[in-house]
């Protein structure tokens, strides 16, 4: 396992990919929560407590008006860790280098688990730095609700970031899972959304669409501010704790598969 | 000192099998041949050795399998394709990537490319090398553990003629010091060069193996090389003793199927006189077209009208055998002139 791990570690800071995505990981982070912090009203009385500070902090996710997208650029370096691997043909060398597969696998899983969820706290640390140099006592750095919304986006941008990884082994094409990882929250589970709900009303809300991994487990930092028509057809979304668990199994279910997949095909 | 002991090895792409039941062996101190045509399954070998591919059968290096060593690359490096590695990961860092997990220090780094002449070329990234530079650091990552074991696929694919005469002495090197090489090669001269002893597969099953040496002598293109004023006397003597003798160009007759040391024997019972006597040897490239020739998976046609234009038979090789070549059958003898296969005949 040590190997494996060592070899991962250099296998990551070996490559220019890993800098550019964390350099823009982090720098996106920071100048787009610096400009909602400096932009925003603190007056403003939409606001219940610890919302105005978590929007800055998640850039606008926690309140529904945008996707996280420093966790998209994290899922990229969870498709990278297998993509590069195949795209290359590295992956002959790495197991003969390292010929336990189930310790690469869970080599790339940790690195791409911690990585992810060190960018997570670096990137929410970024946020709280711009919320309380622009909102001054309006920012809730102190606010339960504020570290509640930060774990959330901690866990989800972990688990987004692992889910890149058993895409990119399963279908061993780095463009194809980079386009799947990407479209899956966003287009394809919104489009699944439509047409779940629309047809089917509240029983396709609330027994089917309420639980697409990524919609729930975005439940883990969301806090709409406003009533979308979700509400509409009394949509009761799932606790976070809840949402959190959906996208867990569903992104242990896709390295379950991929790990079988990875010890049983020919490299 | 390693042994490499194969045994039964398997494996079945779809219904297709690409190796089935393959055994070998490769000692220490020997540089072993791994010939095939193509699609004979060379790769999937090499590929089911080091466990890449899964199939069945055993590999073991000194009774381990590649699986269960730990630190792989100190006991056997592979080298399996011509590009190994991360465009643009350095090419230093990609052996610092692969030394560290395999315990071996990173100043063997600097060492190894040194040895395969890359040392300049450790800051660059290799997207932009040349194949034979790009086998140079293959081959590099698999002596980077100094393993008493090397698999090589094709390495001296993309090497210019300097870097096939360093590949070849470097080898030989490697397995005076008590090393076991496995190398496959499709350039016959190159692994005539080369190698000690071969392991010739065809259609994914063993065809043979052995020294080279033996390998040659056995094939039915080394032959006996007679000339005699007396055919007339000799040949039907030869044919008796099982010899098959075929009239070749420049009026001599070329003998299979019967030495050297019986020919002279048969001549001098029968009083017909010789004018030379000598043995030709197949080359390696004869005797691995004669082995292979009903197991080769992609068969091409030479349309016939193009079959004589490359010169007569026996004046050298031409991608064709030397002479015209039969199998032996009830005709054992054929004066200069009227083979059907001669020289402005019918092919």
């Amino acid at each position: 396992m040590t190997a494996a791990l060592r070899y991962e570690w250099r296998r990551l800071w070996s490559i220019r990919s890993t800098y550019w995505l964390i350099g823009s990981t982090l720098a996106f982070q920071f100048f787009m929560s610096l400009i909602i912090a400096a932009s925003v009203d603190a007056g403003d009385s939409d606001f219940s407590e610890g919302q105005l500070t978590s929007s800055v902090v998640s850039v606008g996710a926690s309140i529904g008006s945008l996707p996280l997208f420093s966790a998209y650029i994290i899922a990229m370096l969870g498709v990278f860790s297998f993509g590069h691997e195949y795209r290359h043909g590295m992956i002959r060398a790495t197991l003969t280098a390292v010929p336990n597969r189930g310790a690469v696998f869970t080599a790339k899983v940790l690195t791409t688990g911690i990585l992810a969820a060190v960018l997570g706290i670096v990137c929410a640390l970024l946020g709280l730095l711009n919320a309380t140099m622009f909102l001054g006592d309006d920012a809730d750095t102190g606010s339960s609700f504020v570290w509640k919304v930060i774990l959330g986006l901690v866990v989800y941008t972990v688990l987004f970031g692992l889910f890149g990884l058993p895409v990119s082994e399963i279908l061993r094409n780095q463009t194809g899972a980079l386009a799947l990882v990407l479209l899956f929250p966003s287009v394809i589970e919104g489009a699944l959304h439509l047409l779940l709900v629309i047809p089917e009303g509240e029983d396709g809300i609330n027994k089917v669409a309420k639980f697409l991994p990524f919609d729930a487990g975005g439940q883990m930092f969301a806090r709409p501010l406003f009533a979308d028509i979700d509400d509409i057809f009394g949509y009761v979304p799932l606790e976070p704790a809840e949402g959190g668990l959906v996208l867990g199994i569903f992104t242990l279910v896709l390295l379950a598969l991929a790990s079988t997949l990875f010890v049983k095909r020919d490299a | 000192m390693a042994v490499i002991e194969s045994v039964g090895l398997s494996k079945t792409y779809g219904s297709k099998p690409a190796v089935v039941n393959l055994s070998f062996r490769v000692n220490p101190g020997s540089v072993t041949g791994f010939l095939g045509p193509n699609g004979a399954g060379k790769s999937t070998t090499m590929r089911l050795m080091v466990g890449l591919d899964n199939g069945s059968g055993t590999t073991t290096f000194d009774g381990m399998p590649f699986r269960r060593l730990t630190h792989p690359m100190r006991h056997v490096g592979v080298q399996l394709e011509a590009k190994p590695f991360h465009p643009t990961r350095k090419a230093r860092n990609h052996l610092r990537m692969l030394a560290g997990a395999n315990g071996i220090p990173d100043g063997r780094v600097d060492e190894v490319l040194g040895l395969v002449g890359l040392l300049s070329e450790a800051g660059h990234k290799p997207g932009k090398f040349s194949l034979g530079m790009g086998q140079r650091l293959g081959i590099a990552a698999a002596l980077l553990g100094d393993p008493h074991t090397l698999i090589l696929d094709e390495p001296a694919n993309g090497l210019d003629p300097q870097g096939i005469n360093w590949l070849r002495n470097l080898l030989k090197q490697l397995a005076s010091e008590g090393r076991s090489i496995f190398v496959s090669s499709h350039l016959l001269s190159e692994m005539a060069l080369l190698a000690d002893q071969l392991v010739v597969i065809g259609r994914g099953q063993l065809i043979t193996s052995g020294p080279i040496r033996d390998f040659i002598t056995s094939s039915a293109r080394t032959s006996v090389i007679v000339r005699t004023p007396d055919m007339s006397l000799l040949g039907p003597a030869l044919a008796e003793r099982g010899g098959h003798a075929i009239g070749t160009d420049d009026g001599s007759f070329s003998v299979t199927g019967i030495g050297q040391t019986e020919v002279g024997d048969v001549a001098h019972s029968v009083g017909a006189r010789i004018h030379e006597l000598r043995t030709r040897e197949a080359t390696l490239e004869e005797a691995f077209l004669d082995a292979t020739g009903m197991a080769a998976e992609f068969v091409a046609h030479t349309p016939p009208h193009d079959a004589g234009q490359f010169g007569p038979p026996g004046a050298g090789y031409s991608g064709q055998p030397p002479g015209p070549w039969q199998p032996p059958g009830p005709a054992p003898w054929q004066p200069p002139g009227q083979d059907p296969y001669g020289p402005g005949g019918a092919r």
